[in-house]
């Protein structure tokens, strides 16, 4: 949202496409991703991934964005975690979660995968 | 709001930037420009490609953006407890990188640039290349106790330009070169670089290929004496610049200095050709001799009989091969027992340049056939001679000074107990000593001059006829005949060289027999030859208080 709000913004995403060929966009300013046990943790901007890396089918440099990671990782239902480790519940969206839970930072978690998202 | 949107929608693909993908594995950061690293393919649980390399990802890994700009070099960095690289993406799978602690190796398969800096007190950084590379060193500050601290290898030609202030050296328990270069290469640049080397036997810099120096200041500097090498039966000495091949030296600055036994400024066992830049050598080691298994570091005996391999003589300059000189600044000095200034084991010529040698044995020696056909050369043997040649001494042109020791020691010394000789066809020529050789050929057209007159450093002595001032030539302050000391001269040759008299005339052939000292054709303590001699006419030479009168011959 921040690179559409400014005219002179430089917008770079990666984007990554899963195997099931689902993609998602990360906004590439301030992106940081590190490897811990088979999984790759992807920073940036207000959004934390944790994917494992099996799951992955390649990435690449994009100038405009696919679908938010929450969209593509987080199939209905997923469980949404405070920062504080309380379990706030099953969700079926993130637009869900947008209108039932005011604004902060939350751990959205399926199986394996945990995505840290602020709304 | 809406018209804002689509406004900055339509600027988006206008402005996205380039930027710097980093691919971080501890120590080593690849840098791929996003804007053509293009699909970045995973494979399985731990992998993924990118411009070619496959990327084993590691837990610790880290890969980020950022707006850096990536160099075209390979970088290295030094810093005590560690060394960093920063590859380009778009090389990096051609490139093999090995770190160990502060060592670093890089494989090259392709041309590449590196530049590598920093500080590191024990380390090495070493290039395996199969193909051309420029490697800078910038303010490179690295020591090694027990190995080389740059090591060079594979058949590319390396390219090592030296900027900044550069500090390389080897402890005393490190059995390689400070600088080990085996594959050609070549060093400039417009910076310093000082390279010393201290343990017994080491050399600063040394190369098994050949080697050209054509910029930058190096001072390499050796302290360790000779050592007995047991696998090898034989002493070996320490040398600042060694080549296993040719060297070839067209600009820059290089100072050498060697103050163990036997030490060496500079050692060629090929030829050497100097066309340019300026050279400095200095040793003060004495002579070493190994005998009943211990080697002297001092031995100040007879050396005629002494097994070649068992001793090693200090030298300025020694070169198994040619020695070249068509330009170029240089000054030698040694101190020791046996110490020549420049010794070539075959030829040596001189067709330009400034040559100043003060030895105290030769000051400038070839095994075979000497030319001096230009240039400006003055050569001062302490306890020996000025000039000596073991083949035949052909002096064309050029300003020529040789000033030797007592007799038997000659300023100018030919192999006249071989059958060679002295050959002047041109030049300004000085020579001062116990004695000199002079021309015993017809190939010799330009008329000398011989004379006893007193020589003593500071003087200028002038060759008139009449009153016209023919030459004039400046003894140096260097010249000291009251210090230098006296020895016998060898047996005399009661025969012919072992094979056969040699060829007498010409240039090409071996010198054979022994050379140095014996006596001449009473040559007199001062030989002058000069292009406007006429023979038989009559000339005074004068040293500023006594003037004599000479014929020319």
């Amino acid at each position: 949202m921040g690179c559409m709000n400014s005219i002179i913004a430089v917008c770079l995403f990666l984007t990554i496409r899963f195997v099931d060929g689902n993609e998602c966009s990360f906004p590439a300013d301030g992106l940081s991703m590190t490897v811990v046990n088979e999984k790759l943790v992807v920073e940036s901007d207000n959004v934390s991934a944790s994917l494992t890396i099996g799951d992955l089918a390649s990435m690449r440099f994009t100038d405009s964005a696919a679908a938010d990671i929450s969209q593509v990782s987080m199939t209905s239902p997923f469980e949404v975690i405070s920062l504080s480790g309380q379990s706030l519940g099953s969700f079926k969206s993130t637009e869900e979660l947008k209108n039932k839970l005011p604004g902060g930072t939350y751990i959205l978690r399926q199986g394996k995968n945990t995505i840290k998202i602020s709304i | 709001m809406k018209r804002n949107y689509m406004f900055a929608l339509l600027l988006l693909p206008i402005l996205a930037s380039a930027e710097t993908l980093n691919i971080c594995q501890g120590p080593i950061t690849y840098k791929l420009p996003t804007d053509k690293v293009g699909e970045i393919p995973f494979s399985g649980n731990s992998s993924f490609s990118a411009m070619g390399k496959i990327y084993e990802l590691k837990d610790g890994d880290r890969i980020y953006v950022d707006s850096s700009v990536i160099s075209s070099d390979i970088i290295v960095t030094f810093s005590d407890g560690q060394v960093m690289l920063e590859i380009p993406g778009d090389i990096a799978s051609k490139i093999q990188s090995e770190i160990d602690g502060t060592n670093v190796k890089i494989t090259a398969e392709i041309p590449v640039s590196i530049s590598v800096s920093g500080q590191c007190s024990q380390g090495q950084f070493a290039l395996k290349a199969t193909e051309p590379a420029n490697l800078t060193v910038k303010n490179l500050n690295i020591s090694n106790n027990n190995d080389a601290a740059v090591s060079l290898t594979g058949t590319g030609k390396v390219y090592m330009k030296i900027e900044g202030e550069n500090f390389l050296s080897s402890g005393v328990d490190s059995d390689k070169p400070t600088l080990r270069i085996k594959t050609p290469a070549e060093l400039l640049g417009t910076g310093k670089m000082t390279v010393t080397a201290k343990a017994a036997g080491e050399k600063a810099i040394k190369s098994n290929d050949d080697l050209e120096i054509s910029g930058g200041e190096i001072i390499a500097s050796v302290s360790g004496n000779a050592v007995y090498d047991s696998t090898d039966s034989k002493v070996k000495s320490s040398a600042c610049l060694a080549s296993d091949k040719n060297l070839l030296i067209s600009g820059g600055t290089i100072s050498a200095t060697a103050s163990g036994s036997g030490g060496k400024g500079i050692s060629v066992d090929d030829n050497l050709t100097i066309n340019g830049g300026e050279i400095r050598v200095v040793t003060s080691g004495g002579m070493a001799v190994y005998s009943g298994s211990s080697l002297n570091h001092n031995y100040t005996g007879n050396t005629d009989r002494l097994n070649s391999d068992m001793k090693s003589s200090p030298k300025g300059i020694k070169v198994d091969g040619e020695i070249l000189i068509s330009g170029g600044d240089i000054n030698v000095k040694t101190s020791g027992n046996g110490a020549e200034g420049i010794e070539s084991k075959t030829t040596l010529t001189i067709s330009a340049g400034n040559v100043f040698v003060q030895a105290y044995d030769d000051a400038i020696n070839s095994s075979s056939h000497m030319y001096i056909s230009g240039g400006n050369v003055t050569a001062i043997g302490q306890s020996n001679d000025g000039l000596d040649s073991n083949g035949n001494m052909y002096i064309s042109g050029g300003i020529v000074r040789a000033f030797g020791s007592r007799s038997p020691e000659c300023g100018i010394d030919a192999n006249e107990e071989g059958g060679y000789s002295v050959v002047f066809t041109g030049g300004m020529i000085l020579g001062v000593g116990g004695n000199n050789s002079v021309p015993s050929t017809l190939a010799s057209t330009q008329p000398y001059l011989t004379s006893s007159i007193s020589v003593s450093a500071g003087q200028t002595l002038t060759v008139k006829s009449g009153d016209e001032v023919l030459a004039t030539f400046e003894i140096p302050s260097e010249y000291n005949p009251s210090s230098s000391s006296w020895r016998p001269a060898p047996p005399a040759m009661m025969g012919p060289p072992p094979g056969g008299m040699p060829p007498m005339m010409g240039p090409g052939g071996w010198g054979g027999g022994p050379g140095g000292g014996g006596p001449g054709q009473n040559g007199g303590p001062v030989l002058i030859s000069l292009p406007q001699l006429k023979k038989s006419s009559s000339y005074t030479i004068s040293n500023g208080t006594t003037n004599t009168t000479a014929t020319a011959k």
